[in-house]
């Protein structure tokens, strides 16, 4: 079908001026038998409770902060290879990513003078920019600029497309397959090619975006419906981040021609009655991980994919009188991946260096991001982040 | 009136003849910005009101209809999400004063409060109505009755703030995002201001200040020190200039949509601060100003899923079944009660998306396909205006004539498809 090649070319010509002969080139690096590896963001909104999460079991200052909501030592996962970092009690699944050596764990990861508010820290982790100088551009829409021929991206969700993913091309955006349906039969034909007669015409101005993305948009859910008939053989969660992590495996097996997808989970800002909560979010965490990382084990492609997790905070060390915890700082990041190096980066929570109650940030998430754009992505990070941070060492 | 006008001509009114036309096409932006869609009906009334009048007019307080008030009992009745998002949507669709729902709706986002988590529809529907009622009046009297809604304090943790335990979440977004905006307060701020707040919590579904909750201990906030109540606190922060700037200006993106700066963010404080800070009053002065109706402001501001669906319905004089509305409206990423956060909704181009697009053409498809569900469309007053009533209808400001002849092409002599066809346009996904 004439779409095939189509695709590729608007995902990553978005409109501009390109040469057919490097774009052929470029799909072809994306099969994912040569070196296309993916990268999956995933994002815990709300500000993810740290220390729960990753759980410094033998520190007492721990304990002494959280009468209420500790997780207790015998609750605790405990983690090859470390006697005094465990996981949350419904993390199994992680658990045995990380003791496979799969999952690492990065400890104590923030930025210098953190931000409190929600909004602002999410634009900082998204722009990577503690001041936010840009609030139209995100790391991963400058990682799909700086390689315009063989990068696409995706962003799985409901909403807004996410500011990480902001910049001079469109990221497609689906939230789940029901449109299918709308594109197919004698009607979705006719609504076909209506879409694509009323956007033919080049237009200046502020409708100019509106056609740029309706194009997009059909070509690239031609290559969504193609991805999805790829079969996924493990059993997901029934919850909607599993239903999109499914959905993310596909696109991954399926060659989706997208380096970058993008997914978020929501419910972490746990002011107040936060156990059972915060239970319920990590097992759906542990659990869609897993069966994503499994998804793409059978398919034999999981030392090309990496799995990113972060949040925009952790939260405050002691834990508040409505059992819950508010907004803090520093907190542990997960990467996992059949090339990473399993188990605890970074430095472990020190509780005699609070600073107003809050964990100091050891390692600056652009640290991190560096990692990702270097090895996964080849991108020059320097020229990225607007500085040179040190890569660390994740992958084997 | 093409030439740079200084800052101070542009909020001046809006002079016909001189500056520009008062014409069915000025009338219909004024509907667009001020109600959703441009029914004809309603832009005859707008023209006959002349510039100057009408903003009031629409903003008006007028007394539900029968029709509505019986929507509004029996939704409440069931008392469900569902319910009460299709009440709201029915008043967009057919009640007597859609202009004073759109201004809801800008509060709604402002104060974005979410039944995900209050998970009691029946005070979504109570904080609805401040926004109905109080939405075009004081500021400060807004401010008041919403630091003291059930649902605000459920939805950012009021009954967790007691003495000695304050709980900051509700002093945070009162300064970040609902008065003042960043930078216009300190961390110490809002700790403070936390304190003040104790005991401010919900029993029985109503406000109750729970004395022995409180802390009647010194504060000290924006540098003045005292045994500050919450209340105090409100009128702290309205009174400071800044939040007529932010407030101003935010109204100012809602509804004019051209690029603020700094010196004209500084006038429309102005104008808000000798406007009473009273919305309507404003309003009135904004939305019949030289600003308003240039040229840049015309088509300026992306369609939000209300604007696009009720919009389209009701420039169309569709009465559609509303239950189904708010869950179109949903799919196109507004999903009314249930904001993302409490700072609402991305608006702008990223109402826009792969996903969101497609959205917006299934409803399109909808409005034409002939299932029980569809909205009814009267569409022999339609067939009578033929191609050329449809496009002077949606687009009374005119349209590029190579996308209009490519859409009378595409349909031929069918107009429902072109109807499809024209709602899909990029062009009208711009008010």
């Amino acid at each position: 079908m004439k779409f095939k090649r189509r695709a590729f070319l608007k995902i990553s010509g978005a409109g501009l001026a390109f040469a057919p002969g490097l774009l052929l080139d470029a799909a072809r690096k994306l099969d994912l038998a040569a070196d296309g590896h993916r990268l999956v963001v995933l994002q815990l909104s709300g500000g993810n409770d740290g220390l729960n999460t990753v759980v410094p079991f033998e520190d007492d200052s721990y304990h002494r902060s959280r009468p209420a909501l500790a997780i207790r030592k015998p609750q605790v996962l405990r983690l090859k290879g470390t006697g005094e970092i465990g996981l949350h009690p419904s993390m199994e699944g992680m658990r045995k990513l990380h003791d496979e050596g799969h999952l690492a764990i990065i400890q104590g990861v923030g930025y210098p003078s953190p931000d409190r508010s929600h909004f602002r820290s999410m634009d900082i982790w998204h722009t990577a920019d503690p001041e936010v100088k840009d609030k139209n551009k995100g790391w991963l829409g400058k990682a799909l600029e700086a390689k315009a021929a063989s990068l696409g991206g995706l962003h799985i969700g409901a909403g807004s497309l996410p500011l990480a993913l902001h910049g001079e091309r469109h990221v497609a955006s689906i939230q789940n397959l029901d449109f299918i349906e709308l594109l197919s039969g004698s009607k979705g034909r006719k609504l076909k090619r209506i879409m694509r007669s009323v956007n033919s015409t080049p237009r200046a101005g502020r409708p100019g975006f509106v056609q740029g993305l309706a194009n997009e948009t059909l070509d690239s859910l031609e290559k969504i419906i193609e991805a999805s008939k790829s079969p996924a053989p493990v059993e997901y969660p029934e919850t909607e981040l599993g239903r999109r992590m499914k959905l993310a495996g596909q696109m991954v097996t399926g060659s989706y021609p997208a380096r970058i997808l993008y997914l978020s989970q929501g419910g972490y800002d746990t002011h107040a009655r936060q156990a059972a909560v915060h239970t319920t979010l990590l097992g759906d965490l542990s659990s869609s991980l897993t069966a994503f990382y499994r998804h793409v084990e059978k398919a034999d492609v999981a030392d090309r994919v990496t799995l990113m997790v972060f949040s925009e905070f952790g939260r405050r060390v002691k834990e508040n009188a409505s059992l819950g915890t508010d907004h803090g700082c520093a907190a542990p990041m997960f990467i996992l991946s059949g090339k990473a190096k399993g188990g605890l980066h970074g430095s472990n929570p020190d509780f005699t260096k609070l600073e107003g109650g809050d964990l100091q940030f050891t390692t600056d998430f652009r640290n991190v991001y560096a990692t990702l754009l270097e090895e996964i992505l080849k991108i020059d990070s320097r020229k990225l982040l607007g500085m040179s941070f040190e890569k660390l060492p994740l992958f084997s | 009136m093409d030439e740079e006008l200084a800052v101070s001509k542009r909020l001046e009114p809006y002079r016909p003849g001189k500056d520009g036309p008062w014409d069915y096409s000025a009338a219909a932006h004024l509907a667009r910005r001020m109600t959703f869609g441009a029914p004809r009906g309603l832009v005859e009334k707008i023209l006959a009101a002349g510039q100057a009048g009408a903003p009031a007019l629409l903003l008006a307080d007028r007394e539900e209809t029968p029709e509505m008030k019986a929507v509004a009992d029996s939704q409440r009745g069931i008392g469900s999400t569902d319910s009460v998002q299709t009440w709201w949507a029915h008043r967009m669709l057919r009640g007597n004063s859609p202009a004073r729902d759109k201004l809801a709706l800008f509060w709604h986002d402002h104060f974005a409060t979410s039944d995900a988590k209050v998970n009691d529809a029946r005070l979504m529907m109570d904080q609805v109505r401040i926004f109905l009622r109080d939405g075009p009046g004081q500021f400060p009297s807004l401010l008041w009755a919403i630091a003291k809604d059930p649902a605000m304090i459920i939805w950012l943790d009021g009954n967790s703030n007691r003495r000695g335990k304050p709980n900051e979440n509700f002093s945070r977004e009162l300064m970040e995002l609902f008065s003042l905006g960043i930078g216009n307060y300190t961390e110490k701020d809002i700790k403070e201001a936390a304190r003040a707040f104790t005991g401010w919590h919900v029993k029985n579904r109503e406000f109750w200040f729970n004395r022995r909750a409180h802390d009647t201990g010194t504060k000290t906030i924006f540098g003045k020190t005292g045994d500050f109540i919450g209340e105090d606190v409100v009128g702290m922060c309205f009174e400071k200039r800044e939040s007529c700037e932010f407030i101003a200006g935010k109204l100012f993106d809602y509804y004019v949509g051209t690029p603020v700066s700094r010196e004209l963010r500084k006038a429309l404080g102005e104008l808000y601060a000798t406007s009473f800070r009273n919305t309507g009053v404003f309003l009135a002065k904004l939305l019949s100003s030289r600003e308003f109706y240039s040229a840049p402001a015309r088509r300026a501001i992306v369609s939000s899923p209300a604007d696009f669906a009720i919009g389209t319905l009701r420039t169309l004089g569709a009465t559609a079944g509303a239950d189904r509305l708010p869950a179109e409206m949903s799919r196109m990423g507004m999903d009314i009660l249930r904001p993302p956060s409490v700072k609402g909704w991305q608006k702008g181009e990223s109402w826009l998306n792969s996903s969101t697009l497609l959205a917006r053409y299934r409803f399109a498809s909808m409005l034409t396909s002939d299932t029980e569900n569809s909205p009814r469309i009267p569409w022999d007053r339609i067939e009578k205006g033929k191609a050329e009533g449809l496009f002077n209808l949606f687009f009374p400001g005119g349209l590029d004539e190579r996308i209009r002849r490519l859409v009378e092409k595409e349909a031929g002599q069918d107009l429902k498809l072109m109807v499809t066809a024209i709602v899909e346009l990029p062009e009208h996904q711009y008010i």
